[in-house]
């Protein structure tokens, strides 16, 4: 049968999956309204009557003192309605709260726009509220702004040392916070090891960049209600946090979502959606906020950060304690830090069976964009240093590492740890569908030299893999849908997990239209509203397929036996003798339309159900937040490096992920397609840069994100579908899988070609130069 | 988002109007013909003209053809019509490949050859947005007194980054300029100067209606080659133009090699001529003159990628370069 992914997608040039169901031959249900650009995200949405337009002055200080503002020239400008600055508050209390975390006792550190000082470059500082966006931009260029510079830091480690500028003064100290996670005895764990090894690797700050600007939104305070189009992953959570910030109750806060375009985890409210919220309070019109390129960069950012490993092996190659130190950098606020540095510690030892274990990690503040969460938290940083680790170990022990990992790896039922599944995963399978997919056995050039690169070709042949593994569909509580079914036999979803561009509404769809069995365009699935107070933690942390998928799921089960109970009363026979077939009851030889049962209720009867998935429960004294399952993936690289330049080129890429199942493969495909390709951006190019105490590349042209050229013409993604998850019909969550497997692939790849290995990322010609000392 | 400020647009509907407004409007003006780098430059603070005079749908300024001098390219012609042309990809591959390797599709349909060839210097401490500027303080090239890259310097250390004026110099290029006074040509290398901020020799009230690839320059063999991060996109870092023509006993008749993105202004390598014209060309001799050409490059720390690593790529792409030209590639 015809690959759909692979014609759809037109990444891969070797096949996927050969057998496709016909909701993997229709298009996603969004697809039309995005070509044709009938879809609607924030920057579309009509204005209400009377909107009026913000405009963000941001700090152009990684670190000063704000000494004074005036504003008064701006108050007076043409259009002006309001400007908001320390200087006018009116009483509201600045301070964001953070949200509880399951581990942490955080400390609320950020106020939505800056009182006595600037943290960071691009920290909101004034806007200006006008009739039209040029008038309060011009109104901006008036607000005068005294700035006592202060000296900055960028490096986390520096930060730690004494000395260093205190961001925080009333903490004393960078150190936000400080994680660990322990099994076995370490000690004995190094006891029992016949060589010990210590790696280090690090890894850059880096931007989500979203094709959508991030920090836009269109705020309506009217009657001591908020309305909020706000494009975000987690409209429900979001709701209770502006509420709590305004001090109104949570369901005066209606949040809709449209299309959003893109998030990566940036999506997230952010200072100046606060503020139009304010001002739009201050004025009683709705306001509208369209932030400028060098504002959406500098809203979050990820985590930098340092993995230091010392890692005890036996003779045979048979690991036996593994001890960790992380530093992760937050940037100048807590953000995501709490979240990454957690997750990074609960995932820096990989997917291998260490039984001695011991990991720390510290969060540190620095003068950067402050860290949000991003595709994968803390799980890019720690893949790259992990796997490395491997790799170099291996070929320290003089073993092949994949022999070394097939040695080590976590097998299925193996138990993982306290409070978590058993592994349910196929390591082996998914690495010689990996190895295989470039054409390779798999075994390394275990003496490599770059001596041999002499006057004939410069360009050495290297192959890598990598392995990863991530917590699947974690923490979250509940996630409800409702699935309602009118007299016409139409089927309405409802939920709030926002269409992000990874195709959840099209999913919803299909597992409406499979759990009934009616055809798919019978099914509607509307935009994210909490005026339907349907909680959901958000398209995030891989829980979409399954927390929402089970809540749709479920609520179509309910509803399929409502219907037959109803057919049952109205028809005879037994709600269990009721079967629905490609959109009609049927019960012995009868069938029926749904429309001709549902009538019978009347006037606008529909039938109703709500629908809902609990995640495990977390167990006491684990480090793990309650999750469904794992979330594996593999990949390999064959390229060449030359020699005398650190020029790579890419040859042929190829990852797996375990899906259990795709439910529209061109969709998941579409998942790890794009994961990869924000791999090769980590792996090769992206950081962000701060030079003469600002931050250089925060722009679109200068943050380089890879290219089409960029990418291996021979790129081949699968999935593994054993349909053995927890999800529907057998499906897993792996769309943050494939992200974090790019760059430790390629830095082991370089290592089989030139014998050198590079430690810092992005993995650059000059770097692969200074390791070979040619420089 | 970035707005544009204010400013007057003119559209003139022949050449003689175009030279005639920007006489008479003078400091104030300034050409646009794709308007794929003013545009954004005015968004960002860094050209501030009042008035803007277009150059898009002049005649004059359109046109690829042949002619008994050579080929003649109209200075408003996209870069994709550049890259695409009969012509010019039989002839000059280097110059197809230099105008294809321009950022992307969407830019290259709208930017001219003539905004290429005269594209603004680039240096990372001046292609920031205002604000950015502003917090450093601004430097010599625009608002300030000081240069950001050398403190020291006495003059603006931008880079000329435009990729298809180093291929038409390397082919000996001219350009045919028109002002009110009249018409001039000139050699096209010599309307380069090494000064980021006057890094034209073209006068303030000229217009560049083409360009004319001599005669000579057919049957030569040309190739050039661009350093940059990403596959595309990216500005050159480095750029190697090499001409060179070889007679049936291997002998060099005629050799040119022209940098980019090593100093504000094109450079000519001297020793490419001094070198091989004459000789038989060996692995040897290119090494000698790749050498050369790393030499007299300086890239400073004020662009994408490690400075000595541009300085060394200036001598592995020059003999890349001429290596595949005098077919003598080693699959380096």
């Amino acid at each position: 049968m015809l690959d759909v992914s692979e014609r759809r997608t037109g990444l891969s040039t070797l096949t996927g999956r050969q057998v496709v169901t016909h909701f993997d031959a229709q298009p996603r249900i969004d697809l039309r309204d995005k070509v044709t650009g009938q879809a609607q995200y924030i920057e579309d949405l009509p204005d209400l009557p009377l909107t009026a337009y913000g405009a963000t002055l941001l700090s152009p200080y990684s670190h000063a003192k704000i000494v004074s503002i005036d504003s008064t020239d701006a108050e007076k400008s043409p259009g002006v309605l309001a400007v908001l600055d320390r200087e006018h508050l009116d009483g509201q209390n600045p301070r964001l709260k953070l949200a509880p975390h399951e581990h942490f006792k955080l400390g609320d550190d950020q106020d939505f726009i800056a009182i006595d000082k600037v943290r960071f470059e691009g920290e909101l500082v004034a806007l200006v509220v006008a009739e039209d966006l040029r008038s309060a931009q011009r109104a901006l260029e008036k607000i005068r702004v005294e700035y006592e510079p202060l000296p900055p830091v960028f490096d986390a480690v520096e930060a730690l040392a004494p000395g260093a500028p205190i961001l925080h003064e009333e903490r004393g100290t960078n150190l936000l916070l400080e994680d660990s996670l322990a099994w076995g005895d370490i000690d004995e764990g190094f006891r029992q090891a016949d060589r010990v090894f210590e790696e280090s690797y690090t890894s850059p700050s880096m931007f989500h960049h979203p094709m959508e600007h991030v920090g836009g939104c269109l705020a309506q305070y009217v009657n001591g209600e908020l309305n909020l189009w706000l494009p975000t992953s987690s409209p429900m959570r979001d709701g209770s946090e502006f509420a709590h910030f305004l001090g109104i109750e949570a369901d005066k806060v209606r949040v809709r979502v449209p299309y959003v375009g893109g998030g990566f985890g940036s999506k997230i409210p952010t200072p100046s959606h606060y503020a139009a919220v304010v001002l739009s309070r201050k004025i009683g019109r709705p306001v509208r906020l369209i932030p400028s390129e060098e504002h959406s960069f500098r809203q979050n950012s990820r985590h930098a950060e340092v993995f230091k490993a010392k890692i005890g092996v036996k003779a045979d190659g048979t690991l036996t304690a593994l001890d960790v130190d992380l530093i992760v950098d937050t940037g100048a606020y807590t953000t995501g830090g709490a979240t990454a540095a957690h997750n990074s510690v609960i995932s820096a030892w990989g997917c291998y069976r260490i039984p001695h274990l011991r990991i720390k990690g510290r969060c540190v503040y620095t003068n950067k964009v402050p860290a949000g969460h991003t595709r994968a938290t803390g799980k890019i940083q720690t893949t790259w240093g992990i796997e490395c680790t491997m790799d170099s170990v291996a070929r320290q022990m003089g073993i092949d590492p994949y022999e070394f990992r097939k040695k080590n790896v976590l097998l299925r039922g193996d138990f993982v740890a306290k409070g978590t599944p058993s592994m349910d995963t196929d390591y082996l399978d998914l690495m010689q569908q990996a190895v295989e997919g470039i054409g390779w056995d798999g075994r390394s050039n275990l003496a490599p030299s770059n001596l041999s690169a002499t006057a004939g070709s410069r360009w050495m042949r290297g192959r890598g893999m990598a392995l990863s593994l991530r917590h699947g569909s974690q923490g979250g509580g509940r996630a409800y849908a409702m699935a309602t079914m009118d007299a016409r036999g139409t089927v309405t979803i409802q939920h709030n997990a926002p269409e992000i561009g990874q195709g959840t509404h099209n999913l919803f769809s299909i597992i409406a239209a499979r759990t009934l069995d009616v055809p798919q365009k019978e099914i509607r699935v509307k935009s994210p509203d909490t005026a339907v107070h349907l909680p959901f933690a958000g398209v995030s942390a891989q829980r979409t397929t399954m927390q929402m998928g089970n809540a749709v799921h479920n609520a179509c089960e309910k509803l399929k036996q409502e219907l037959f109970s109803l057919a049952a009363q109205v028809k005879g026979g037994k709600p269990e003798e009721w079967r629905l077939i490609q959109g009609r009851l049927c019960w012995a030889e009868t069938s029926f339309s749904i429309a001709e049962i549902i009538k019978v209720l009347g006037g606008s009867g529909v039938l109703k159900c709500v629908g809902y998935h609990s995640v495990r429960p977390m167990e006491k004294e684990s480090a793990f937040a309650g999750m469904d399952h794992w979330a594996p993936s593999a990949a390999a690289i064959d390229l060449e490096v030359n020699a005398e330049t650190g020029e790579l080129r890419i040859l042929r890429y190829s990852v797996i992920a375990d899906a259990g199942k795709a439910l529209h493969y061109p969709s998941a495909k579409a998942q790890v397609d794009g994961g990869a390709v924000m791999g090769f951006g980590h792996a090769l190019f992206e950081e962000t840069i701060y030079e003469e105490g600002q931050l250089q590349n925060g722009d679109a042209f200068q943050y380089r994100l890879p290219v089409m050229k960029d990418i291996p013409e021979v790129f081949y993604s699968s999935m593994l579908e054993k349909e053995d998850g927890p999800g529907p019909f057998g499906s897993k969550g792996m769309s943050q899988t494939s992200i974090v497997t790019v760059a430790p692939a390629i830095g082991n790849a370089v290592y089989d070609a030139l014998g050198v290995r590079v430690r810092s990322l992005p993995i650059t010609p000059e770097k692969i130069l200074r390791v070979l000392g040619k420089i | 988002m970035l707005r544009l400020p204010e400013f007057n647009y003119i559209q003139p509907r022949s050449l003689k109007q175009a030279t005639k407004a920007l006489a008479d409007l003078g400091a104030d003006a300034m050409l646009v013909a794709g308007g794929t780098d003013v545009y954004p430059k005015m968004k960002r603070g860094q050209f501030t003209p009042r008035h803007l005079i277009s150059l898009r749908g002049l005649r004059e300024l359109k046109g690829i053809r042949d002619s008994k001098e050579g080929l003649w390219i109209g200075a408003g012609e996209s870069l994709t019509t550049v890259s695409n042309h009969r012509l010019i990809a039989k002839h000059f591959p280097a110059l197809a490949h230099a105008a294809e390797s321009v950022s992307t599709p969407q830019l290259r349909n709208m930017g001219t050859i003539g905004g290429n060839v005269f594209v603004d210097t680039r240096c990372n401490y001046y292609d920031q947005t205002f604000f950015w500027r502003q917090a450093v303080g601004f430097c010599m090239k625009k608002d300030g007194q000081i240069c950001l890259v050398a403190p020291g310097s006495s003059k603006c250390l931008a880079i000329a980054s435009s990729d298809t004026s180093p291929v038409l110099v390397s082919l000996g290029a001219e350009a045919v300029l028109v002002s009110r006074q009249g018409e001039r040509r000139v050699k096209l290398g010599e309307l380069y100067r090494d000064d980021g901020i006057d890094y034209s020799t073209k006068a303030k009230d000229e217009v560049l209606k083409g360009l004319l690839i001599p005669k000579e320059a057919l049957g030569r063999r040309n190739v050039y080659l661009k350093l940059r991060r990403r596959g595309s996109f990216d500005f050159p870092i480095l750029g190697v133009a090499a001409t060179m023509d070889i007679d049936e006993r291997g002998e060099c008749r005629y050799a040119s090699v022209v940098l980019t993105a090593v100093a504000s202004a094109p450079k000519i390598v001297p020793e490419a001529s001094t070198l091989l014209q004459g000789k038989k060309v060996t692995k040897e001799l290119i090494d000698t003159v790749a050498d050369a050409a790393a030499k007299i490059s300086h890239p400073l720390d004020n662009a994408d990628m490690d400075y000595w690593y541009r300085k060394r790529m200036a001598k592995v792409y020059t003999r890349r370069a001429l290596e595949s030209l005098a077919g003598l590639d080693s699959s380096a």
